[in-house]
C-alpha cells in the first residue's frame, strides 16, 4: 500500500514539474534580485581604494576626469556594448536567476543581457575574449564559487571606469544570507596587469517577488540607426 | 546474407521512395519570385536548406520527459518569408501586400530596408522563432524561459496565468503557455508594430496574436512547433505554419553582439558561433 502511495505520490510530481528537480541539499537562488544600496564607485571591503598599479591608475583618472565634465563617450555601455563583469553585478536594474542541476542562467535586465553559469565543468581554455567572459562553477556546501575568465578588455569593471585587462580573472561566492532573503556576492577580482594583488568586494542583493522583467532595449533609448561598429 | 544487407536495403529504400512519390499528390514547385509574379526585382530570398544537424554520435540523448523541453535546439531549416508553405506569402491584405512587394524590390535592388533588427533592436515574432541560431530552453517553476543566441533575446512564458489586463507593447510581447497533454501552448500577444512577421518583411500590427503548439517529437531529438498568425488588420485570415528544432546537446549558444558586429553570421548554411 505504501508502494502504492509512493508510486502515485511520484507520479503527480512528475506531471507538476516538468523539469528535472534541483538537488534539494543545495541553497535555490532562482528568482528576481535587486542590489541593495547603489554606488558608482566600487567601494571595497573595509572602503580602501582599490589597488591600481600607475598605468591603471593614470587610466582611471582620466575615465573620471571625463565622467565628472558628463562625458560618457569613452564608456562602451554608451553604446549599447555589454556592460561586462562584474559591472553587471554592481548595477541598480535586476536580474534573474534560473537555477538548474546544470547551470544557473543570470539574465540581467539591461539590455536583456544573458550570462550562463555552467556547473561542474573545467574553466574555459579558450582565449577568444568575451565581454562576459566564460563562467564555470561548483558547490561548494551552500556556497556557489564561480569562476569568470577569458575576457576581452574593452568593458570597464564598475560605472567609475576602473580599468582591466584581458587577464581578468573573478572568483565569486554566492550565498544565501541567512533567512534567505537577500543573496551575497563576494566577487574577488584579480588582474595582475591592472592591480597589484586580488582584492575583494561584497554586494548583498534583494528578492523582487513577483516582479516581472520589463523588455529593456538599449539601442531603442539611446535612438541609434545602425549598428554601431567598434572603431 | 551481410553483403546483400546493402542492395536490399538499397532497393527497399527506392521502393518505398517510389510508393511514396506514387502516393503524394503532385506539388506545385516553390515559387522563386513573390507570388509567382514575372518580375525579378520579387525574387524571394532562398532558404538555408540545413541549419542544424544532428547532434553528433555519443551527445547525451533527450529527457524521456515530454514536458522537459531543457536543453540547446536549433531550427532544421531556414525560411525568410513566413507563410503556410515554403514560397508562399502570409495572407497579407493587398495594401500590406504592396509594402512587402515594395521591401523585396529595395532589397533586390541592393538597398534593403532596415528593420528593428538591423539596428538591433529584437527581432520580434513569430520571426525571432525563425532564427539560425541555436536556442536554450530553461525551466523553472511557473516559468517556459526561451534564450535565443541571436540578439541576446530572451522570451519568457509565464506558465498558468492570464496576460496582464494593461500591456505596454514590446518586441518579444506577452507569452502565457499551459500544458495540453505533452504539448505546450503559448499564447503571446502584446507586441508593437515595430518589428515584421519575417526576414522578408511582411507587415503586423499591434494586434498580432500568436499561438504555439510546441512538443517533443522524434523520441525527443526533435522539437515541433506549430505556429498560428492572426492579424485583423495585416491579414486576411490566420494561418499556420510548423517547424522544428533539432537537439543539440553538443552546442553552447555562444556570446552575441549585435551592438559591436555580428560574428556568428552564417557561412553555407551552418552558423559559425565563436
Amino acid at each position: 500500500m505504501r508502494q502504492v502511495l509512493l508510486l502515485a505520490a511520484l507520479c503527480t510530481a512528475s506531471l507538476a514539474s516538468a523539469q528535472a528537480p534541483l538537488d534539494p541539499s543545495q541553497p535555490d537562488f532562482s528568482g528576481i534580485w535587486r542590489l541593495v544600496g547603489y554606488h558608482a564607485a566600487t567601494a571595497l571591503d573595509g572602503q580602501r581604494a582599490p589597488p591600481l598599479l600607475p598605468e591603471a591608475a593614470k587610466v582611471y583618472a582620466e575615465r573620471k576626469a571625463a565622467l565628472a565634465k558628463g562625458d560618457h563617450s569613452a564608456d562602451p555601455a554608451s553604446t549599447c556594448l555589454p556592460e561586462g563583469m562584474p559591472r553587471l553585478m554592481l548595477k541598480a536594474e535586476p536580474f534573474e536567476i534560473l537555477q538548474r542541476p546544470t547551470l544557473l542562467a543570470f539574465n540581467y535586465q539591461i539590455n536583456r543581457l544573458p550570462r550562463v553559469v555552467y556547473l561542474n565543468q573545467p574553466p574555459s581554455t579558450d582565449d577568444s575574449g568575451y565581454y562576459l567572459g566564460e563562467s564555470t562553477a561548483t558547490w561548494q556546501g551552500d556556497t556557489l564559487v564561480v569562476d569568470t575568465r577569458d575576457f576581452n578588455d574593452l568593458t570597464w569593471l564598475d560605472d567609475s571606469g576602473l580599468p582591466h585587462g584581458t587577464a581578468l580573472k573573478l572568483t565569486e561566492r554566492l550565498q544565501l544570507a541567512p533567512g534567505a532573503k537577500q543573496l551575497v556576492d563576494r566577487i574577488t577580482i584579480e588582474d595582475p596587469e591592472n592591480y597589484k594583488a586580488p582584492w575583494t568586494i561584497t554586494r548583498r542583493y534583494e528578492r523582487l517577488p513577483g516582479y516581472r522583467m520589463p523588455e529593456d532595449v538599449c539601442a531603442e533609448k539611446i535612438g541609434s540607426s545602425a549598428p554601431r561598429r567598434r572603431k | 546474407m551481410s553483403k546483400n544487407v546493402p542492395f536490399i536495403t538499397a532497393a527497399a529504400t527506392v521502393l518505398f521512395c517510389c510508393a511514396a512519390q506514387a502516393q503524394a499528390p503532385a506539388q506545385a514547385p516553390r515559387p522563386l519570385r513573390l507570388n509567382n509574379s514575372d518580375d525579378p526585382l520579387l525574387t524571394l530570398t532562398p532558404p538555408i536548406g540545413r541549419v542544424a544537424a544532428d547532434a553528433p554520435p555519443g551527445s547525451a540523448p533527450p529527457s524521456a520527459n515530454p514536458r522537459d523541453l531543457e536543453g540547446v535546439w536549433w531550427i532544421s531549416r531556414f525560411e525568410y518569408m513566413l507563410g503556410a508553405a515554403p514560397g508562399i506569402a502570409p495572407p497579407l491584405k493587398p495594401e500590406y501586400m504592396r509594402i512587402l512587394e515594395r521591401r523585396i524590390r529595395a532589397k533586390n535592388r541592393g538597398t534593403p530596408e532596415a528593420d528593428a533588427s538591423t539596428d538591433c533592436r529584437p527581432h520580434g515574432m513569430p520571426r525571432l522563432m525563425e532564427s539560425p541560431y541555436p536556442i536554450r530552453i530553461v525551466q523553472t517553476p511557473g516559468q517556459v524561459t526561451l534564450m535565443h543566441e541571436v540578439a541576446h533575446n530572451i522570451r519568457r512564458i509565464y506558465l498558468d496565468v492570464p496576460h496582464p489586463e494593461k500591456l505596454r507593447p514590446s518586441y518579444l510581447g506577452n507569452s502565457v503557455g499551459k500544458w495540453e497533454g505533452d504539448t505546450l501552448v503559448i499564447d503571446t500577444t502584446g507586441l508593437n508594430d515595430k518589428t515584421y512577421i519575417d526576414d522578408e518583411g511582411s507587415t503586423h500590427s499591434t494586434q498580432i496574436h500568436l499561438v504555439e503548439r510546441i512538443r517533443k517529437i522524434k523520441e525527443g531529438r526533435e522539437l515541433e512547433d506549430v505556429i498560428t498568425v492572426t492579424d485583423p488588420v495585416t491579414l486576411t485570415e490566420p494561418y499556420s505554419f510548423t517547424r522544428t528544432y533539432k537537439w543539440r546537446p553538443d552546442v553552447k549558444p555562444a556570446e552575441y553582439v549585435c551592438e559591436e558586429n555580428n560574428r556568428n553570421a552564417p557561412e553555407n548554411g551552418v552558423t559559425v558561433a565563436k
